[in-house]
């Protein structure tokens, strides 16, 4: 690819990028969130056009219009966020992706799914439903669906990213097989420990130009890389310092069971306590019950068994109301489902939860104080936004997500519930928000940490709970070393 | 040559209002082609509609006695979809207003003096009664609240039916299917000379007011805000999204309840059938096109009601069918609705390298 | 007994444009888009298939005429909710207004006309001879294509890949469009589809079973079909038996006059009965967990 250049209304994506990938090789594409990893690929994938620069597969040059163009030349993506149907089976879905026209029978996706099954060590059932898998497993399933085509490019966005460190090492074998058979991988990743092993080859990306192209990871080291990646110092370690022990319980969770969407149950028997003064961080990868616990805890969602406590004062099944008066903040999983009001203004959506106290006299509101205090908060977390005033949905992701932990934060909170706080942003604004957290425990809150990032978590944690398949199936004291817990998360209780 | 929808990188009030404004233009034009297809000349029609609803003091004032009832029931639904619960029903619950003032004036046997005030509230809360069944079954079990409403205005022109043509049936009305009117001293009055009925028109004024305030100013308005914009984020917030959609409901119910009351009592005097020429279905332009604010809705209550006195003064002159109204309706509504799309997004022209933006 | 042979046939007759309409309904929500004027969608096709039959005196011409008009009205709707991307339910609120008052402009002068040209019964050698539910096999030949059109929309729908990528399109188009399905087109033809069916539906009405033009004719029908949409968890077999229940309420209707009730009020049952039709399909879906297609409503739009 060459001298790319892709422009989205609020910014420029991809700057005049270089990228090359040589046949048989796996090559990582690395860099922080927002730094157009993801958008380079899906140009490359047809899905979006680029405003300027072309594309040479295999020396010639090509336009790919769409991702039948991009399966037709031999290459294949699979997505961060999957690409599948829930309410259609596994084979249902490889039809929809395999097949041309019209058809009835099914059987010869069966018989060559089997095939591919066996030769990378992929296993999936044909007709269970997608909204049945575990996210490993859906992972396999579009692998799978792009092999059939016979790509001999493939990228992956983010694979590791719902893989449990186990099923991570799976996965890279099963890519090397691919690569022994004459395959092409692109692995786009922000996990450089990931480049480093995984990878022959590593270029990394930062807002939107190449500032390493072709490194060969024997060769590189990681300081420099981290350097390339970040492009400036970090101002904050979070380090973790020790902190009264045995501090009052603020949040008290004892025997929880709580159901998922579908009426499974998603929470089994969880207990734990959380303390004044720490940081407790729930690690685990998505989809082991994790939202349904923090819905729970915020009274988004049913509490079927168990009960929950705040403060010593008994919330279970109490409204999201109440929980918020009790001084608890929610930074939400989903920003977009729950966090803001689309249609809104910044400032309106920044007071979303104090309105009724600070911002109002009877039952009128004061429009004045809520445009100082929101433009006092875009100050300090540097929201980019052309006023206080424009609607939220002109916002970029990350700097929504900004504004929300802007608002959580200045309720000043007893007590954060914090899920994926960071996902989106780049490494500043997480080490903004890494800060703050940090901040609000020293003045004596707690901050009960669900994330999917391990690193934050074993950096920022007091203690940690590993949540698999719905319970805790261990708890970590301080000094936890990454590989303990990674593999915590794949084996079970001890 | 290229054409890509783009979004806008702002959003400003001048577009907005604007936008629709050149909706409402362009929609005229579409119209006069079907009056042509009709065998109507179109010019001589739009002539005849503008003259008749704006072009005498006899067509002035029955424009504002139309904007009584549009008005009423339009200021209510702006409420309603301002929290995205989409009442249909107003036309229902206006219904529901004029049989519940009926009642109120003919078999209550309540003293005279109490009359009219009593005949208010019965209207307006019947009508918010009748918009309280679609409002629960939203609010519990999540049931689309357009076909619920509809099927509430179906089931009350049959009550209507029922009740003039059965036991409210007129004694001294010759077989016509209508009720007895109404005592004098329960008929509203009107204003000298027109049909105008100023009771009503106050309780336009107040409630376009109250609303105003209510939803620029208030906590109330704020959280109806949030839920019509992301029911989620409202409930994670603390704001009980069932009880905004209740209430936007209730309020928009019983204003046109009372809008009903305003027809039976103020125009009519009596209960009859077709008391409403589609007034609640009418309303429903305004209210989505003032959905910015309730007082653009007031004024585009107004032309839309001179529209319609126009269209039935060509009604009888051309000899056209009375839901030509809901032409203009369908077709206004269309292009007001296809407008927002060009209020976010912009037309970007690319000829031969050269870019333009609409 | 004969009663109640002659209110099943009946009650068969009556349900027919509801299960027509219904079925069209359904791949067009299938594939994402809600089309609530689908009243309007039916009363046009109505009045087409009426005018062009008298015009012609072929009754043939006359549902062919409603089956294009009945599509190329939906195709106004198709336009604003999958090209500009507006709100589904207001779009069709219009097209709903739209049809009521154009057909009614435009078929001024045909009301009170008589019906010049009628469908022929066909009677199924052997079956209709049943001595009592021999009246169930002496249709009129859409009767017919209604319920092979069920069955056979059902079988597409689940057990080919069109029906899969249809289902892919409302579920989840960004997967379809991933697997290089062209999801405007999809939705377009299901929309399309959706107002061919509605039209024949309404034309039926017309010209077989209360024959005749005149304002009001489909009496909410349309409204109706979009309840049973929903009652039949949006599979074809489930329309049969929702539209023809709703056919026997309509035949019950007519014979409870008989019995002293009051015409108008009796006038409300078909409305009364779809509002319990919603409450139903309500509480069955929460306990089962099923549901409207997920992108039902939702314009898609690919980023960048």
């Amino acid at each position: 690819m060459r001298g790319i250049v892709k422009r989205f209304p609020t910014v420029v994506a991809l700057n005049n990028v270089d990228f090359r990938v040589r046949q048989g090789e796996i090559h990582a594409l690395l860099g922080e969130n927002g730094a157009g990893k993801t958008t380079l690929m899906r140009i490359l994938y047809g899905m979006y056009k680029p405003d300027a620069g072309e594309i040479i597969v295999e020396g010639r040059r090509v336009i790919i219009g769409s991702p039948r163009d991009a399966l037709k030349m031999g290459i294949g993506m699979v997505h961060q966020h999957f690409m599948l149907v829930d309410k259609l089976t596994v084979l249902e879905n490889i039809a929809l992706f395999v097949e041309e026209g019209f058809r009835i029978g099914f059987d010869r996706i069966r018989s060559r799914v089997e095939e591919l099954s066996k030769t990378y060590g992929l296993k999936i059932d044909l007709d269970a439903k997608i909204w049945q898998l575990s996210a490993g497993e859906q992972q396999k399933v579009e692998i799978v669906k792009t092999l059939y085509r016979n790509v001999k490019l493939l990228i992956l966005d983010e694979p590791t990213s719902v893989l449990t460190p186990v099923e991570s090492e799976e996965l890279f074998k099963s890519l090397r097989k691919m690569v022994e058979t004459g395959k092409s991988i692109i692995l786009i990743t922000h996990r450089l420990n990931e480049a480093l092993m995984a990878s022959d080859s590593i270029t990394v990306l930062r807002k939107g130009r190449v500032v390493a192209a072709e490194v060969k990871p024997r060769e590189a080291s990681r300081l420099d890389l981290v350097n390339m990646i970040v492009g400036r110092p970090l101002e904050f370690r979070p380090s973790v310092d020790s902190f009264k022990k045995n501090g009052k319980p603020v949040l008290e969770v004892e025997n929880l069971r709580v159901l998922d969407d579908r009426g499974l149950v998603a929470v089994k028997d969880v207990s734990f306590i959380l303390r004044e003064g720490e940081i407790l961080g729930v690690a685990g990868v998505a989809g082991n019950g994790q939202r349904e616990l923090v819905e729970a805890l915020t009274g988004l969602r049913k509490v079927e068994k168990g009960i929950v406590k705040i403060m010593g004062v008994n919330v279970t099944n109490a409204s999201p109301k109440n929980i918020i008066r009790l001084g608890v903040a929610h930074i939400p999983e989903d920003r977009f489902r729950y966090g803001v009001a689309p249609d809104l203004s910044v400032a309106e959506n920044m007071v979303m939860k104090l309105y009724g106290e600070k911002f109002s006299r009877k039952i009128f509101i004061d429009s004045e104080a809520i445009r100082k205090e929101t433009e006092k908060l875009v100050q300090e977390f540097e929201i980019v936004t052309p006023s206080v005033n424009a609607p939220v949905s002109l916002l970029s992701g990350g700097n929504i997500q900004k504004l929300i932990v802007a608002r959580e934060l200045s309720i000043n909170p007893k007590i954060l519930i914090a899920s994926n706080p960071t996902s989106g942003l780049d490494v500043a604004s997480t080490n903004y928000v890494h800060w703050v957290f940090h901040r609000l425990r020293e003045a004596g809150g707690s901050v009960l940490l669900v994330s999917e990032d391990l690193d934050e978590v074993l950096a920022l944690s007091n203690r940690i709970l590993v949540m698999k398949e719905g319970k805790i199936v261990r708890e970590f004291g301080e000094g936890a070393s990454i590989s303990e817990v990674g593999l915590a998360m794949t084996v079970g209780a001890a | 040559m290229e054409i890509r929808l783009e979004r806008r990188p702002t959003v400003s009030r001048r577009i907005n209002i604007s936008v629709r404004i050149l909706a409402i233009l362009f929609s005229l034009p579409f119209i006069g082609l079907l009056f042509a297809a009709y065998g109507v000349n179109p010019v001589d029609a739009y002539l005849r509609i503008f003259t008749g609803g704006f072009g005498s003091p006899y067509g002035f004032s029955e424009t504002i006695v139309k904007t009584l009832p549009i008005g009423l029931c339009a200021v209510g639904l702006t409420f309603a979809y301002k929290a995205r619960v989409l009442n249909i029903g107003a036309e229902g619950q206006l219904i529901m207003g004029s049989i519940a003032a009926t009642w109120v004036a003919l078999y209550s046997g309540l003293p005279q003096s109490v009359i009219t005030i009593i005949m208010l509230l019965a209207g307006f809360t019947i009508g918010a009664l009748w918009a309280l069944l679609p409002a629960v079954l939203k609010s519990e079990l999540n049931i689309n609240e357009v076909i619920v409403t509809l099927m509430m205005n179906y089931i009350s022109l049959k009550l209507l039916d029922y009740a003039v043509t059965g036991p409210w049936r007129g004694l001294t009305q010759w077989g016509f299917p209508q009720t007895d009117p109404f005592p004098s001293y329960a008929r509203f009055p009107v204003i000298g000379g027109t049909r105008i009925h100023y009771y009503t028109l106050a309780l336009l004024l107040v409630s376009t007011l109250i609303l105003y305030v209510l939803m620029k100013r208030t906590k109330i308005g704020y959280e109806i805000r949030i839920v019509g914009s992301n029911p989620e984020a409202a409930k994670y917030a603390g704001i009980s999204v069932n009880r905004n959609i209740l209430l936007v409901m209730l309020v928009s119910g019983g204003l046109a309840g009372i809008a009903g009351v305003g027809e039976a009592a103020g125009i009519h005097g009596r209960l009859i059938r077709g008391i409403s020429p589609g007034y609640g279905y009418t309303a429903i332009i305004p209210a989505w096109l003032g959905g910015l604010d309730p007082l653009g809705t007031i004024v585009a209550s107004f032309f839309i009601s001179g529209l319609m006195v126009g269209s039935d003064a060509i009604q009888v002159s051309l000899r056209l069918p009375s839901s030509l109204v809901y032409v203009f309706n369908g077709v206004i509504l269309l292009f007001i609705v296809s407008s927002e799309v060009l209020a976010r997004y912009r037309i970007l022209f690319k000829i031969g390298g050269r870019k333009i933006w609409i | 007994m004969d009663i109640a042979a002659s209110i099943l046939a009946e009650a068969v007759r009556a349900g027919t444009p509801l299960m027509l309409a219904t079925l069209g309904e359904i791949y067009c929500e299938r594939s994402g888009v809600l089309n609530l004027g689908l009243d309007g969608v039916m009363t046009m096709g109505a009045l087409a298939g009426f005018a062009v039959t008298w015009l012609t005196g072929s009754v043939w011409i006359g549902l062919a005429a409603a089956i294009l008009v009945g599509g190329l009205f939906s195709l106004i709707h198709a336009f604003t909710s999958i090209s500009l991307g507006v709100n589904q339910t207001v779009s069709g609120l219009a097209l709903a207004m739209l049809g009521t008052g154009v057909s009614s402009l435009l078929g001024a002068k045909y009301v009170g006309q008589p019906l010049r040209d009628r469908l022929p019964i066909l009677q199924i050698p052997v079956l209709s001879e049943i001595p009592l539910a021999g009246g169930f096999f002496c249709h009129d030949p859409v009767v017919y294509l209604g319920m092979i059109l069920s069955i056979l929309m059902w079988f597409i729908l689940f057990k080919t890949r069109l029906g899969i990528i249809v289902r892919a399109v409302g579920e989840k188009p960004e997967a379809a469009d991933a697997a290089g399905v062209n999801v405007y087109f999809v939705r377009y033809f299901c929309v399309f589809l959706g107002g061919v069916l509605g039209g024949l539906g309404g034309a039926y009405v017309t010209l077989s079973y209360t024959p005749g033009w005149r304002e009001g004719v489909m009496m909410g029908r349309g409204w109706i079909a979009l309840a049973l949409t929903i009652f039949s968890l949006w599979n074809p077999l489930g329309s049969l038996i929702g539209a023809y229940l709703f056919g026997g309420v309509e035949v019950l209707q007519f014979h409870l006059q008989e019995y002293g009730v009051p015409a108008s009020l009796l006038g409300a049952l078909p409305y009364v009965s779809t509002i319990i039709v919603l409450v139903a399909s309500s509480l069955g879906l929460l306990r089962k967990k099923l549901g409207a297609p997920a992108a039902l409503g939702v314009p898609y739009r690919r980023e960048g």
